[in-house]
């Protein structure tokens, strides 16, 4: 079974090559048909081939030229290299019969999940008035606002009832709860 | 629940990506005169491209570029077309042990969306989708379950393993190869326990 808990799939930068080299290919498929057709290559590629002929190595297009196509090359390179976050935290899972499973049974819950999860346990903390909250698989950013001047023992009561939330749900290994409160005057 | 060509992107994205570089790099130590020991060519102030012009008098260049760019575009689409999420569902299941008996098959959609019903029945269950994939001997099945806030995932789970599991099982007759449960979290409560008060 492919994993449930996986890193992005670089769908974007994908895309974004695919369609330039389609669009290249487009292009030059559509010059090759008209100089058939018309039998003489399109004026403005004539001229951009007699100007690219002329060109040495050291001239200043052609090194800025080459030097975005070598950071493009390390853009894509790092793309694909650099992992990225997972798209969510292993939850506990109770262990099946083996005449029901004979594999494994893998549970996860997003990282949207625990920030809903992180958001609806805080907004329960007396003297909490809004909540807003993100998650990645290790850490789960809270941001609360209360009209209470002083927020030390209001950021430590939301980062415990937080916690006990995600052990509750099982979640392993329990994520980083970092809660910071504003003090916001109800008008 | 959805796959994605992960793998793939990976692999292209890198043979491109190093494509690009070392043709970047290269003209730019060709530039800097670092190759020019190697060859005249590569002194900085040759003109690499020098001959390109008379080369668009050739009478089969055409129809070579065309071949080329027509393939390069066929490459460029399947791989564009790859990027579609795919759920990769099971195949129609075949239940018969010899054909020459009878004949007994099941869309998989069928035990995968009453797999979906049981998880919906679950209490704080929100919503519920099911695929199972591979063949009826080794099926595997994975689950998207959308949980209320107020939810107990360990208790969702433990109802998935010890009654819905086991429902499933009686009825692909066979035990299940590997089980993913991906949980959302909603604030939304389910749209049927709605009650609208006018």
């Amino acid at each position: 079974m492919s994993a449930l808990r996986r890193r992005p799939a670089r769908v974007v930068p994908a895309v974004v090559v695919s369609v330039v080299v389609l669009a290249a290919a487009g292009a030059v498929l559509w010059a090759a048909v008209v100089r058939l057709s018309e039998g003489s290559w399109w004026p403005g590629l004539e001229e951009g081939t007699r100007t690219a002929g002329g060109l040495a190595w050291s001239a200043p297009v052609a090194v800025t030229a080459a030097g975005i196509v070598a950071l493009a090359g390390l853009v894509l390179i790092l793309c694909a290299v650099l992992p990225g976050g997972f798209n969510g935290a292993r939850l506990r899972t109770p262990e099946p019969d083996d005449d029901v499973v004979r594999g494994r049974l893998e549970a996860i819950v997003t990282t949207g999940g625990l920030a809903t999860l992180a958001s609806s346990a805080a907004s329960r903390v007396d003297g909490v008035s809004g909540v807003s909250s993100s998650a990645t698989a290790r850490t789960v950013l809270v941001a609360l606002t209360t009209p209470l001047r002083e927020t030390g023992s209001l950021v430590e009561e939301a980062r415990s009832a937080i916690e006990r939330r995600m052990e509750e749900c099982g979640v392993r290994p329990a994520p980083r709860i970092r809660v910071r409160a504003r003090t916001k005057e109800m008008s | 629940m959805r796959i994605l060509a992960g793998a793939l992107n990976r692999t292209w994205l890198t043979i491109i990506g190093l494509v690009l570089l070392v043709a970047g790099a290269a003209w730019l130590l060709a530039a800097a005169g670092v190759l020019a020991p190697l060859d005249a060519r590569l002194d900085p102030g040759a003109t690499p491209l020098g001959g390109v012009e008379d080369g668009l008098g050739l009478e089969w260049l055409p129809a070579v570029l065309i071949a080329a760019a027509a393939l390069l575009a066929l490459l460029a689409l399947a791989w564009l077309g790859r990027q579609v999420p795919r759920r990769r569902q099971a195949p129609t299941l075949q239940f018969h042990r010899d054909a020459r008996e009878g004949v007994t098959l099941m869309d998989a959609s069928v035990i995968s969306e009453a797999v979906a019903r049981d998880v919906e029945e679950l209490e704080h269950v929100t919503s519920a989708r099911a695929v199972l994939r591979g063949g009826r001997s080794a099926p595997e099945l994975t689950l998207r379950v959308v949980l209320h806030e107020r939810g107990d995932a360990q208790e969702v789970l433990e109802a998935i393993t010890g009654w819905v599991l086991p429902r499933a099982v009686r009825a692909l007759g066979a035990p299940l190869a590997d089980v993913g449960v991906e949980v959302a979290v909603t604030r939304q409560s389910r749209r049927r326990e709605h009650v609208r008060v006018q």
